[in-house]
């Protein structure tokens, strides 16, 4: 097991372009002339039945791990995987020399084959990490290749004609000779091989049940990749089970033994083929988690129903989730609490030019999923500068809102401190000139200007009023609105469950669409209704609803549509939400809520 | 007039030059009153006012270096400084809650009124008169929308009174005598009397004789939720 953490940056989880060391580049290069040469030997072969076709498989053997491997290699440079698979194509390369007339050749040839099968029952326990897991295990296939060298070496060195019994290698009459046999002994070599084939019972029975263990206790997105190469590549350990004890123990007949060296055939090339579509896969779902975190985004999520988005995308209930905090340079989990690489655990900083951004904290067998984090954490990523964006976006409309608030302020003063001026100057003038006059019916018309005048500033009063009202500012929401529905047609009854004062833009916006409400309500709601307008706070923010029992509408209709949507833009502009609650018959209730903190006051 | 038959002292503040221009040569010429002083703003009044010592200030409610409360600070600063002398602010806002400080410490000499009375010079000639004599004087338009104020409490007292109960109400907000009451609704002085107790007694207040108390009471009545 692993105790150290892992710590996985997000640029280099899969790297963008194939970025690959020196040493896979001669790797790369290396794979070419061997596949060309392992061609060459089995279609030049004239001491092997289906030369041409076996000449196709082996090279196969070795040139597709190769391949595949190299492409794990580049995309996952993390895991030893890829190394691990090139190595076996290395190792089974030598298995083309049983196609060559040499003797010697063809003896190494022959010797090759038991080691690479164990190699084979270890990369499918090694998956997806290339590591074997525990000591036991390391041992175990220690042991393994000990026994099969002393084995096979046994073999090389005491048989004089060793026999190639893979399908597609079968000799076409004698095989060659042995030039390493140099004497017999027999008891010992049989013994060997007597132990061998034990061992490789218990061995293969052993990876299985480990296989199944590991698959029992996975995640899921690595349960999937662990099905997929067992799959795949299991099929081939039970068929050359069945293959080796039908032929070589319990001699089963001649077409029997065909038909199940076609499946073996079949079974052996797709086990290589297992590993791709292992990566293919993850890229796959790690797309579809990719997918489902930006819808869920798109639908609008919160810091802490993020954490629990990407905890179910990589299915890690465990998963902890931090966001840089650039004040204390520390990363922070929305609960508050700060977040560092864990030992033991799978660590993801997450970094936009270089800057840190979030970070992850996952399950170390996540390791094993680059592809998925890389997604999550690209996605986590947009989530907080869309988080940014929409913050952003919500401080310009607020700047626009502030604005458009202080116009209507300033032309509230002007409207008092210009004309209504003028006008009570013009109102004492009168007075004075009709003061002056001598015959009454004058001064009655002087006065009914008088008059007049008082009606203009009446009216001036009220557009100022409508403006911006001045007990607004001094008094807060609830006077405000208190003195704004004195004017209304309809009844209102405004009921203060103790909202205090809170910072202008919220109070504005809380004014202006409950007054765009009751105006709402006035117009629509008919004649015989009543408004009610709940205002309050708690811990949380404030919460205000204004409800009649009128006719109420059907939601969504477009009459009303847009001045319900600029009342919720209006809220939203102080991070404020609005609902609404209608059926024709009914009655309306809207309810806005804004966030704020509790007490928060002040202005003169 | 204050009773002693001499005129009535009087200092004038507004921000505005077109409204002290008007002021003046209105007031300047009205008898028995002494215009002393023409302030442009607050500071300048509070020096005037140390100086002369006024009988009643007019004053607007806005205006520099306060802003929208400087006449009500005044007005509540003056009691300090002499506790006989008149103030009658000038509003430019139909607001009742805004000048609900204006009466926290009593409203007897005070007068309240929405700032074209200032062209009405009987109106105003009245007002300075009352709050010389430590009467109350609100702006009739200001009583109308305290009066038409929604309340939220279930049951309203106010919904008990009789239309005739209302207006006497309302006469007695505006900071009339049982006498100016009785005379301006047609009714006998005792019949205004009887209405009063009446809704003394459905609004659960204490029977007040003096008539700025009473104002005072009434107008915190109406002004509570």
């Amino acid at each position: 097991m692993t105790a150290t953490g892992t710590e996985m940056v997000m640029s280099r989880l899969v790297p963008t372009s194939v970025r690959t060391s020196v040493t896979w580049r001669v790797v790369a290069v290396l794979v070419v002339p061997l596949t060309v040469l392992s061609l060459w030997i089995g279609l030049t072969s004239e001491n092997l039945q289906n030369s041409e076709l076996g000449a196709l498989y082996r090279t196969y053997h070795s040139s597709a791990p190769m391949v595949i491997g190299l492409f794990w290699w580049a995309r996952r440079p993390a895991s030893r995987m890829g190394p691990l698979l090139v190595a076996f194509g290395f190792m089974c390369w030598p298995l083309a020399l049983v196609a060559s007339t040499s003797p010697a050749l063809f003896s190494i040839g022959v010797t090759m084959q038991s080691p690479t099968f164990v190699t084979m029952f270890l990369l499918i326990l090694a998956f997806p990490s290339g590591r074997l897991r525990t000591r036991f295990e390391v041992a175990a296939f220690a042991g393994w290749y000990l026994i099969d060298v002393l084995a096979a070496g046994g073999n090389l060195l005491t048989y004089p004609g060793l026999l190639s019994l893979t399908p597609l290698g079968l000799c076409a009459a004698e095989c060659p000779p042995n030039p390493f046999a140099m004497g017999s002994a027999r008891e010992v070599v049989d013994l060997l091989g007597w132990v061998e084939f034990w061992y490789a019972v218990g061995a293969i029975l052993g990876t299985l049940t480990l296989y199944l263990w590991r698959l029992a206790r996975a995640s899921r997105p690595l349960r999937r990749e662990l099905i997929t190469v067992g799959l795949t590549s299991s099929l081939f350990m039970i068929i050359v089970v069945i293959f080796y004890i039908g032929t070589l123990i319990i001699s089963i007949p001649p077409e029997t033994a065909a038909a199940l060296s076609v499946l073996l055939i079949l079974s052996r090339v797709l086990f290589p083929i297992g590993f791709l579509i292992a990566l293919f896969q993850a890229d796959y779902y790690a797309l579809r988690a990719g997918g489902r975190l930006m819808r869920e985004l798109a639908a609008g999520s919160s810091p802490e129903r993020w954490r629990d988005s990407v905890s179910s995308a990589v299915d890690d209930p465990s998963l902890r989730l931090g966001f840089w905090e650039p004040a204390t340079g520390r990363y922070r989990e929305p609960s508050g609490a700060g977040l560092m690489a864990e030992p033991g655990r799978t660590w993801v900083p997450i970094e936009r030019d270089g800057d840190p951004v979030a970070a992850l904290s996952t399950d170390p067998a996540l390791a094993d999923e680059p592809e998925l984090l890389e997604q999550v954490a690209e996605a986590t990523l947009i989530a907080v500068v869309h988080g940014d964006l929409e913050g952003e976006l919500r401080a310009s409309r607020a700047r626009l809102v502030e604005a458009g608030d202080a116009e209507r302020r300033r032309i509230q003063r002007d409207l008092h401190d210009s004309a209504q001026q003028r006008l009570v100057a013009l109102r004492i003038h009168l007075t004075l000139a009709s003061e002056r006059l001598e015959r009454p019916e004058e001064r009655a018309a002087i006065e009914g200007l008088g008059e007049e005048i008082d009606a203009a500033l009446d009216d001036l009063r009220s557009v100022a009023s409508t403006a911006y009202p001045p007990v607004l500012a001094r008094m807060g929401v609830s006077a405000a609105l208190r003195s704004v529905c004195r004017r209304s047609a309809l009844p209102v009854m405004i009921i203060d469950a103790g909202l205090g004062r809170h910072p202008e833009a919220v109070e504005n916006a809380i004014y202006f669409v409950s007054l765009e409400a009751i105006q709402n309500a006035a117009k629509h709601a008919g004649t015989a209704a009543t408004v009610r307008v709940e205002l309050g706070e708690d811990g949380e923010g404030v919460t205000f609803s204004i409800q009649d029992d009128g006719t109420g509408f059907e939601p969504g209709g477009a009459v009303r549509g847009q001045g319900l949507t600029n009342m919720a833009d209006r809220l939203a502009s102080v991070g404020g939400r609005l609902s609404i609650e209608t059926m024709p018959g009914r009655g309306t209730r809207i309810v806005g809520r804004v966030p704020v903190v509790a007490g928060s006051v002040a202005h003169a | 007039m204050d009773g002693s038959g001499r005129s009535i002292r009087l200092v004038v503040a507004d921000d505005s030059l077109l409204i002290r221009e008007a002021a003046r040569q209105m007031l300047g010429a009205t008898p028995g009153i002494d215009l002393v002083a023409i302030c442009a703003d607050g500071t300048e009044l509070a020096r005037t006012v140390e100086q002369h010592r006024p009988d009643v200030v007019v004053t607007d409610v806005r205006m520099p270096p306060g802003g929208d409360d400087e006449g009500v600070r005044f007005a509540i600063d003056a009691r300090r400084i002499d506790p006989h002398m008149g103030v009658v602010l000038l509003t430019q806002y139909a607001e009742p809650s805004l000048g609900a400080a204006l009466f926290e410490g009593g409203a007897n000499g005070r007068a309240y009124l929405l700032k074209e009375r200032i062209g009405d010079r009987a109106e105003l000639r009245a007002a300075i008169e009352v709050v010389a004599g430590g009467g109350t004087v609100i702006d009739p338009a200001i009583v109308q929308q305290l009066l038409a104020t929604p309340r939220s409490r279930r049951s309203d007292p106010l919904d008990e009174l009789t239309s005739r109960e209302l207006e006497i109400l309302a006469e007695m907000a505006e900071g009339k005598s049982n006498a100016a009451i009785a005379q301006s609704l047609v009714l006998t002085k005792h019949a205004v009397e009887k209405h009063i107790g009446s809704i003394f007694q459905k609004l659960e207040l204490g029977d007040e004789q003096d008539v700025s108390r009473r104002v005072a009471a009434v107008l915190v009545y109406l002004s509570k939720d």
